[in-house]
Formats: C-alpha cells, structure tokens, sequence
C-alpha cells in the first residue's frame, strides 16, 4: 500500500527486499498511482484515509492467498511457511505485537481503547496487523467487514478495530512470533511510510 | 446476576425504567453485569468469583492438587476430560488470576477454545528437547511461533474440541513439553482458539 511520497519510497524498498528472499512471489501495489513496473491496484484514497484500502483487503487483493505488508516492512528471509500454514487450512496467521501490557494500544485514543476493553472484557492481545497472512473464505471476509465497520467508529488506528471485529467474528487464526513483524525476519520501519 | 451499584443507575427490568441508588442490589443480564463491574459501578456478593454464565467448572487434571477459589465453582478431578458444557481445564498445583475465570468462560461462549500464552519473548523454538523441536516443526512448519500455556484452558464442549482433546492426548504421548503438544494438537484440529494474554496466569 503506498500513498504519498514517503510511503511509495518505502513500499519500493519493501518489494525489492520481499522479491529479494523470495524469487517468484507475485507482489502487487494499491495505491492512487502506479509505482514504477510493480503491478498495480488502483484505489483512489487521499493519503489521509488510506489505511481503508487496507481494511479493503478482501476486496481489492487478487490472490486467494494474501500476505499484507504495511509499506515500511523490510524482508530478509524466505516467507513461505505463512503461505504454508493457510494452505494448512488456517483462516490467517498474524504476528502479536510487542505492545502487550502497559502500552497496550497506546497509539490508539483512549475511546477507542476503552470500547475495544468493554468489547473484550479484558485488556486483549494485540496484534501488529502491517503483516498478515490471510486466505479468503467467508469467514475472512465476514472479519474484514467487521473490521471496516469498527473501524469507522473512530477512523483512527486499525488495531482497536481489529480485536473488536476478531471478537464479532471469529477465524482459525494462527499467531506468529514478533519475528514475523518488526522481528528478525520482518523488519518494521515504524513511522517511516508517513 | 445480581450486583450491589456503587453508583446511580436508571435500569431497564421488564420494560420498564427505575432508578436504583448506590448500594442497591439489582439483578441484570450478563453484559451489563460485567461492564459495571469492569467500570467500578457495581460490585459482588462476597466470595463471588464473577457472574458465570451457563453450565461452568474446572476439571483439575494431572494430579489431585486444586486450586483455593473464594468463588464457587464446580470443581472435579480426574483425567483430561470436558465435564461440563464449558470447562475450565487446570492442571493440578496450577493457578489462574482468578478474576478472569469468568471472562474466559465469558470467551468461550463464542471461540472453541481459550488460552493465555506461555511468553511472548520465548518462542516455540526454545522450548523442549531438539527431538520435540523436529516432531513439532513437522507438524507446525514453524516453530517463531508463540506457545500457549497448556496448564489452564478454556474449552466449549463440542464435536471438534472433543476431537482436540483426543489429539492432544495422542501428542503428550513421549512428549515431555505439555505446551508444544498442545501446539500440534491446535495445528492439526485448528479449533477457534482464542489466545490470551501472559498476564492471565499467576506466577
């Protein structure tokens, strides 16, 4: 996903380290513009909004099996076994985020942490969604519907949203290590894509 | 559920509106018995552990070493078995946060299965003997994962978790790591598990 100057430069980095380690593996771009000879999803968003085109995911990927990367991941490695794991028959495998206990959700506003709390019961696992294998079935789509729809009652950060929609609807999902999203194997520039 | 407020409310009960005063006891439904209780607006009857929903209880396995609740729960042991509709299942000289024994039931009254992870530092990788970590890795593919901690786990009674439960017992067989077992029970069945957070345990 790559809107606005910074986030193109990145997403241009991130597919050259992606194709890098893994030879073959078809990788798309969305965004407003083409970026250069990659394969483009065109979706019109001003920079501002542009994370709708994640939450859009189901319908705006081309493949059955979708790996997401927010735009400034770095990959030094082979990302096959996340493709293996949904052939496997898992709905999607994500990464959990480091934020797990006082900075839990702490970029999120404190509304949007107190509902997703009220939604939970308790102060749940975070994921880091800028890295996400999903497999596109019903139940994948019934949870980005849901994601949408929670998202839009703050359309702020998408990680509130997305364990209250995780909640609505549930999959087979599959946790990864923090090395698959700001780790070892996934490098994570925070920030850098704004 | 009958909570005591700690503040002013105005309850809906039977279509109609009245207005409670702090310290009242009123009976609600379960959600927004938790949400008051979550926001300090209401509190419990002494010794409850929260308001449990349906046929609940902890099955203590391995050992006849069980946990001192000040709630009231039922509370059996034996083998690794689901005694109840929604079972709590504890291994024996295990402990839970006892405060979220109701939200874990309240959890599994949507996912199959709930459990809190062991750590979210050690990965699946520094767990068990290299022989395990090769049995493991056959069966998950990669072992940067997380591990649950097997000891304490939320499960619904049903068809697929009875079927988890079977493969389970199957994996602890020459396994000496519960949690890596418990991982290649979850991978092979892939019930909806919802995983937890480490703070859930008492350490």
């Amino acid at each position: 996903m790559a809107y606005g100057e910074a986030a193109r430069r990145e997403a241009g980095l991130s597919i050259a380290s992606m194709q890098e380690h893994n030879e073959g593996l078809p990788v798309s771009v969305i965004g407003a513009e083409p970026l250069g000879r990659i394969p483009w999803i065109r979706c019109d968003l001003p920079v501002e909004r542009n994370r709708w085109a994640k939450l859009s995911l189901d319908n705006l990927s081309p493949y059955a099996q979708t790996l997401y990367m927010d735009a400034d991941t770095r990959v030094n490695g082979s990302v096959l076994a996340g493709f293996e794991i949904l052939e496997d028959g898992w709905d999607m495998a994500i990464a959990l985020s480091k934020n797990q206990s006082v900075d839990w959700l702490w970029h999120c506003g404190e509304a949007d942490r107190q509902l997703t709390e009220t939604c939970l019961r308790h102060k749940g696992l975070q994921y880091g969604a800028g890295v996400m294998f999903i497999a596109w079935n019903e139940r994948t789509r019934a949870l980005f519907t849901a994601w949408r729809g929670e998202w839009g009652a703050f359309c702020g950060q998408d990680q509130g949203a997305f364990m209250r929609a995780l909640q609505r609807v549930r999959v087979r999902l599959w946790v990864l290590g923090g090395t698959w999203n700001g780790g070892s194997l996934v490098t994570h520039r925070y920030g850098m894509a704004r | 559920m009958w909570v005591r407020l700690s503040t002013l409310k105005t309850v809906s009960i039977g279509g109609q509106r009245r207005t409670y005063q702090q310290g009242d006891w009123v009976e609600v439904g379960k959600y927004d018995a938790l949400q008051w209780l979550a926001n300090g607006d209401a509190t419990l009857p002494d010794g409850d552990m929260g308001p449990l929903v349906g046929d609940c209880g902890i099955r203590v396995y391995g050992g006849a070493d069980a946990p001192k609740l000040a709630g009231k729960l039922p509370l059996t042991v034996g083998g690794l078995t689901l005694p109840y509709p929604q079972t709590l299942l504890l291994r024996s000289g295990r402990c839970i946060r006892e405060n979220f024994i109701p939200i874990g039931f309240y959890l599994v009254e949507q996912w199959e299965i709930a459990a809190p992870l062991y750590d979210y530092e050690a990965m699946a990788c520094t767990r068990g003997t290299p022989e395990e970590q090769r049995r493991t890795q056959d069966v998950i593919r990669d072992l940067r994962v997380p591990t649950y901690n097997a000891d304490t786990v939320f499960v619904r009674r049903s068809k697929e978790t009875q079927e988890f439960l079977r493969v389970w017992e199957r994996e602890l067989v020459g396994s000496a790591e519960t949690d890596l077992a418990f991982l290649r029970a979850l991978y092979i069945v892939k019930p909806l598990v919802c995983a937890l957070p480490v703070q859930w345990i008492k350490r």
